[in-house]
């Protein structure tokens, strides 16, 4: 399996898996990844559904361990320190390692605000200036202008786009130096995905960003990285606009022409 | 999974805490990217929260064991006094001779009791099925809302009360007191509880079911009749089941409470027990009666509220597991008077005579403590999981997700559970104090082993 960082990249590594392997029960969904996730660059893992791509994500800030009958073995580094290691704590991990979901999930009795905030509160920490974080976090997920008149609303009074937004807010408020998305835009519209993925390209200025997606569009508009996964397996990484235009598998040229079975 | 529990305490010596007058508290806004997540934030995270705060984690699941231990304790404990008993009733039977008087009238009530039911089922089936199928269906939204509270509130009375409402209403009605007019009343008793759980059963049909159907063509009395009713089969005929082993429970159990012996009919029973029952609360016990219900509330809710937070959020998932929890779930679904009836024999027993309000309480809310955990737990339950993922992937660990989200999210259904239950508690303090008002020595178990 092909797995050469590309040559040209300058970005450092934030991340690193190295021979990942996960179980769900008796099934092994990820059979050896090494990947390198660049720094302030986003990532894209594609592949077909059922491929393996959301527990590698789940792996990355160890939510996969969550999963009943999970396992992990291999090594994930950040920042050169390996994350399942013994003294370790999950908890510091996901602080760090942020995480958004298919389905936006904004906690339904709490306020837009109280939602920013939550993630602070949920960690027992209190912000030194909630109000400026919370404007600031907002911000970053070009959601500000459509709440500052009410931040007392419930969180669930957004619109779905916005409720996603407003959980990628909620994500930065704890500063993360990585951000994995799962799916992010799939029960989302067009013009939602859109500004989602707006959100995405700010964001890559600050920190790295993962994102799982099935939808080659989207891998091609967001990503500077794109790894393709089929059946646990790491198939191919490369600079997105390779992957698309000379992949050098055959299996990566057959998914992204829509050959694939 | 333990990995969960870890406090935090990998992060940055506290040393390095920034000045309070860092510019911003966000790490992207500084420039340079910085290595320790936390003190990059400015958060104020003095010692001793730290270490409480371990220290919670450490002590606060196995508190919530220890509720959940209480409560599975006490309901088996409840079983197994029914048990002894039920089955030191039987012996005394046998030993007064099967051909005795006991044993024949025995016989005839069991015999009556069959054909009272069976016909009250038939009353009760057509009758309440409709209802809920109209509800559930065919209601409009404001229409629906108000049969729904009438049909909850109908419900949740004790079904003597109604039986006692149908005797005296439909009494005049039949030349002379029989197994059909007992049926009658029994159907009157059941309905408001049938058609209110089969509502709910016709309900949880999923959409999409529905949906399938008119996609097929078929029109709505079709896909109600074809599809709908027989998804929710198995809980209808579960409905019926319990509205009629409740109403029979509490009925028997009544009977026996107010001293009479088993006879042939009960309907004079009913009569009988009711008005007991309605004195007795009305006049000498209402104000007792409150302070008795606000005292257990106060000792049972926080106790479910562990109970219900460590088998729904700690307990390992296993089979023994869940067959403990099968039973205790069976159990707790009894008729509430049988608790109440042999919550004051424990009472009793194991206090002697005493009196006082706070040993009633106490026995009262153990009482209350399996079915509270139960409906604490649906509550827990129906917090969608993906928000216990959001905290998590926060780096929250359980005891704050359980504390900030978990439960402030299940508080409607918690509260909800907890004023069920106090209604129940209120309903089982009635033939407390209906017993209380006999003398103690005239324990219902006498009176048992005397028929």
């Amino acid at each position: 399996m092909t797995s050469d960082h590309p040559p040209d990249s300058t970005p450092p590594v934030k991340m690193k898996a190295e021979d990942l392997r996960a179980w769900i029960d008796r099934e092994e969904v990820i059979r050896g990844i090494t990947l390198r996730i660049a720094d302030k660059r986003v990532t894209a893992l594609m592949g077909p559904s059922g491929c393996g791509k959301s527990p590698l994500l789940r792996c990355l800030n160890r939510m996969h361990e969550i999963t009943p009958g999970s396992r992990v073995e291999g090594r994930v580094l950040l920042d050169g320190k390996d994350i399942y290691a013994k003294d370790t704590s999950p908890a510091e991990v996901r602080r760090r390692v942020g995480m958004i979901f298919k389905k936006p999930n904004p906690f339904p009795h709490m306020s837009v605000r109280d939602n920013i905030l939550a993630g602070l509160r949920l960690n027992g920490l209190s912000a030194e200036r909630p109000d400026e974080l919370v404007e600031r976090s907002l911000q970053k997920a070009a959601l500000w202008d459509e709440v500052k008149g009410d931040l007392a609303r419930p969180g669930t009074s957004l619109s779905r786009g916005q409720q996603q937004r407003l959980c990628i807010a909620r994500a930065l408020a704890l500063g993360p130096e990585v951000l994995l998305l799962d799916e992010p835009t799939s029960a989302l519209d067009p013009i939602a995905t859109r500004r989602i993925e707006d959100v995405l390209h700010e964001l890559r200025a600050e920190l790295a960003v993962v994102i799982v997606t099935h939808n080659m569009q989207q891998a091609a508009r967001v990503s500077d990285y794109t790894a393709f996964i089929h059946e646990g397996e790491l198939i191919e990484f490369d600079r997105t606009d390779r992957i698309f235009t000379n992949p050098r598998e055959q299996r990566t040229e057959d998914y992204v022409t829509g050959k694939f079975d | 999974m333990d990995a969960n529990h870890v406090p935090r305490g990998h992060g940055p010596p506290l040393a390095s805490k920034p000045k309070k007058t860092a510019p911003t508290p966000l790490f992207f806004a500084a420039p340079p990217l910085c290595h320790s997540p936390v003190t990059q934030h400015g958060y104020d995270d003095p010692v001793g929260t730290r270490v409480t705060r371990s220290l919670a984690d450490a002590v606060v699941p196995k508190l919530l064991f220890l509720c959940a231990l209480s409560s599975v304790v006490a309901t088996l404990a409840i079983a197994g006094l029914l048990g002894a008993e039920a089955l030191g009733f039987v012996r005394t039977l046998g030993a007064s001779g099967a051909s005795g008087a006991a044993g024949a009238r025995l016989a005839t009530l069991v015999a009556n009791t069959v054909v009272t039911t069976l016909v009250g089922v038939l009353v009760a089936l057509p009758l309440g099925l409709v209802a809920a199928i109209y509800l559930s269906e065919f209601a409009g939204p404001r229409a629906r809302r108000v049969f729904e509270l009438g049909l909850d509130v109908l419900a949740s009375l004790p079904t003597v009360v109604l039986g006692y409402l149908a005797l005296a209403l439909l009494g005049p009605a039949f030349a002379e007191k029989s197994a059909l007019l007992s049926g009658v009343a029994l159907g009157v008793m059941i309905l408001p509880y049938f058609a209110a759980r089969s509502e709910a059963a016709i309900s949880a049909v999923p959409h999409n079911l529905r949906e399938g159907a008119y996609a097929l063509g078929a029109s709505k009395l079709q896909a109600v009749n074809r599809i709908v009713l027989p998804a929710a089969l198995g809980g209808i005929g579960a409905a019926l089941l319990f509205a009629v082993a409740r109403a029979l429970g509490e009925v028997l159990i009544l009977g026996i409470v107010t001293g009479h012996a088993p006879e042939g009919r009960w309907d004079a029973w009913v009569l009988e027990a009711s008005s007991h029952l309605a004195r007795a609360s009305l006049s000498a016990t209402i104000e007792g009666a409150l302070s008795l219900v606000a005292l257990a509330v106060v000792m049972a809710v926080p106790a479910s509220v562990g109970a219900a937070s460590w088998l729904e959020e700690y307990a390992p998932r296993g089979r023994i597991m869940s067959l403990v929890e099968t039973v205790a779930r069976k159990l707790a679904a009894a008729p509430p008077i049988v608790y109440g009836l042999l919550g004051l024999a424990i009472f009793v027993r194991v206090l002697g005579s005493g009196e006082s309000a706070l040993a009633g309480a106490a026995m009262l809310a153990l009482l209350l403590l399996p079915r509270m955990t139960t409906a604490f737990r649906e509550a827990l339950r129906a917090v969608p999981g993906s928000l216990r993922e959001a905290c998590l992937a926060l780096g929250a660990d359980r005891l704050r997700t359980l504390r900030e989200v978990v439960l402030p999210a299940a508080m409607p259904g918690l509260s909800r559970g907890a004023l069920r239950s106090l209604a129940r508690a209120a309903v089982e303090t009635a033939p407390l104090a209906c017993i209380g008002a006999i003398e103690l020595s005239a324990l219902p178990w006498k009176l048992l082993g005397a028929a």
